[in-house]
């Protein structure tokens, strides 16, 4: 099942998105792009049914150019947001479209932003959030880890730490991408991880003196 | 010679004139003066009432000026049923925008859209143009606050200071002369009134006879 995740940083967002396409028990690809750009400063990451996904976020980031190519001005992140929520909403009541999605982007008034959506139409500003089977492994690794104001290092420890949980304990894995998304522009980050190795508890890998 | 031309809005005539549109303009310039002056730190739209007697009902509707959206206003010059219908629209499309993106619309898309509209009607459907221009005020956080006015033949334009309806050369010559781009709201209301008081036909000038918005 495919991954997605995203936190804020101090004035920036990471994204981090398997990478793999595949169809029943056979992975078709490892380089499947899931990420999509809205603008210079906007990102729609997007997991579900592979041709709604294609479908629907090429559909908004051709709206959303449209919208500056009349206006001299892009939309804001959370016009964006509330635009491609209405769009979900309206669509599940006659075809729906199966795409659970993280619009990341950074205004310079409001600073980064993570707009969690549902293929239902349901919509949450968040700090840090998580799609698919990886949430129930990777909330938790957050609520725990994560802090306001994280610097880029930081934010890729981070990043390093949650793969590597899925690696030990999720069933399928894969390759995975990570963008980031500042003010700037966006670009995308190689994540070299290691083979996963699995963290020794004290007591069950190393003997620890039993303290009388 | 022109009258062959001007039965049907869809048609250009030989010199290239669409004379439907013009009409209406003229019907415009028959209707109450309003004028609109942008000021540093706010915007003022002045009109001067034509349906005024001791029998109408205050309060219930207003002749000139309307509120499209919490930061957008408009004042208007003619057919005031024409301008109800179009009104209602704008209010359509502002809140339609504020539906779709949560965000108030920017003064700008409102009026393009508006215009897009009355340009409409002086291509197809074989029905007359609106015989409405209007005047509108508003603030967004794009450009802050700005000053439109439309025509019935759907073009717009930004203005730092202008009117529109009865005599509005002469209105737009006294603001030539007396508009500094570093004008005050205040300043601007009494310039307002100022320009009222000089195009209105009778000499008394009363709270009665006016309409007046700023925001």
């Amino acid at each position: 099942m495919e991954a997605l995740l995203a936190f804020n940083l101090r004035d920036s967002v990471l994204v981090l998105v398997d990478s793999t396409a595949g169809r029943s028990i056979v992975k078709m690809k490892e380089d499947e792009e899931k990420v999509y750009r809205i603008d210079n400063n906007k990102l729609l990451a997007a997991v579900g049914e592979s041709g709604d996904r294609v479908q629907f976020c090429e559909y908004i980031v051709r709206n959303a150019q449209l919208y500056t190519l009349r206006n001299n001005y892009p939309l804001s992140t959370k016009a964006c947001a509330h635009y491609i929520r209405g769009e979900l909403a309206e669509s599940i009541r006659r075809s729906p479209y199966n795409v659970n999605l993280i619009l990341a982007g950074v205004d310079k008034e409001v600073g980064p932003s993570i707009y969690y959506m549902d293929y239902l139409g349901s919509m949450q500003k968040m700090n840090f959030a998580v799609h698919g089977y990886a949430a129930h492994f990777l909330l938790s690794l957050l609520d725990r880890h994560y802090k306001a104001d994280l610097s880029l290092d930081q934010g890729v420890e981070l990043l390093r730490r949650c793969v590597n949980e899925l690696k030990t304990r999720f069933l399928i894995g894969g390759k995975f991408k990570v963008k980031h998304v500042t003010l700037d522009g966006t670009i995308e980050i190689p994540l070299d991880m290691p083979e996963a190795e699995p963290t020794p508890i004290p007591g069950y890998h190393t003997p620890v003196p039993i303290k009388a | 010679m022109a009258r062959r031309y001007d039965s049907r809005t869809t048609i250009f005539s030989p010199e290239g004139r669409l004379y439907q549109v013009e009409y209406a303009m003229e019907a415009i310039s028959h209707a109450g003066t309003s004028c609109g002056i942008l000021a540093v730190d706010g915007i003022v739209l002045a009109a001067e009432k034509k349906t005024i007697s001791k029998l109408l009902e205050p309060g219930t509707s207003s002749e000139k000026m309307y509120k499209v959206d919490n930061h957008i206003a408009c004042a208007v010059a003619g057919i005031t049923a024409d301008a109800n219908i179009l009104v209602n629209n704008a209010r359509l499309q502002a809140q339609r925008y504020l539906y779709a993106y949560q965000e108030p619309i920017p003064v700008e898309q409102l009026v393009q859209q508006l215009c897009d509209l009355k340009q409409g009607y002086t291509q197809y459907g074989g029905l007359r143009p609106f015989g409405v221009s209007f005047l509108y005020a508003g603030w967004d956080d794009k450009y802050g606050y700005q000053l439109y006015q439309s025509d019935p033949s759907g073009n717009y334009g930004g203005w730092k200071a202008t009117a529109i309806g009865a005599n509005n050369q002469a209105a737009q010559s006294i603001l030539r002369a007396d508009y500094k781009p570093e004008i005050s709201l205040k300043e601007a209301m009494n310039l307002a009134i100022k320009i009222l008081s000089k195009t209105m036909d009778s000499t008394t000038l009363n709270s009665g006879k006016l309409e007046f918005a700023y925001l």
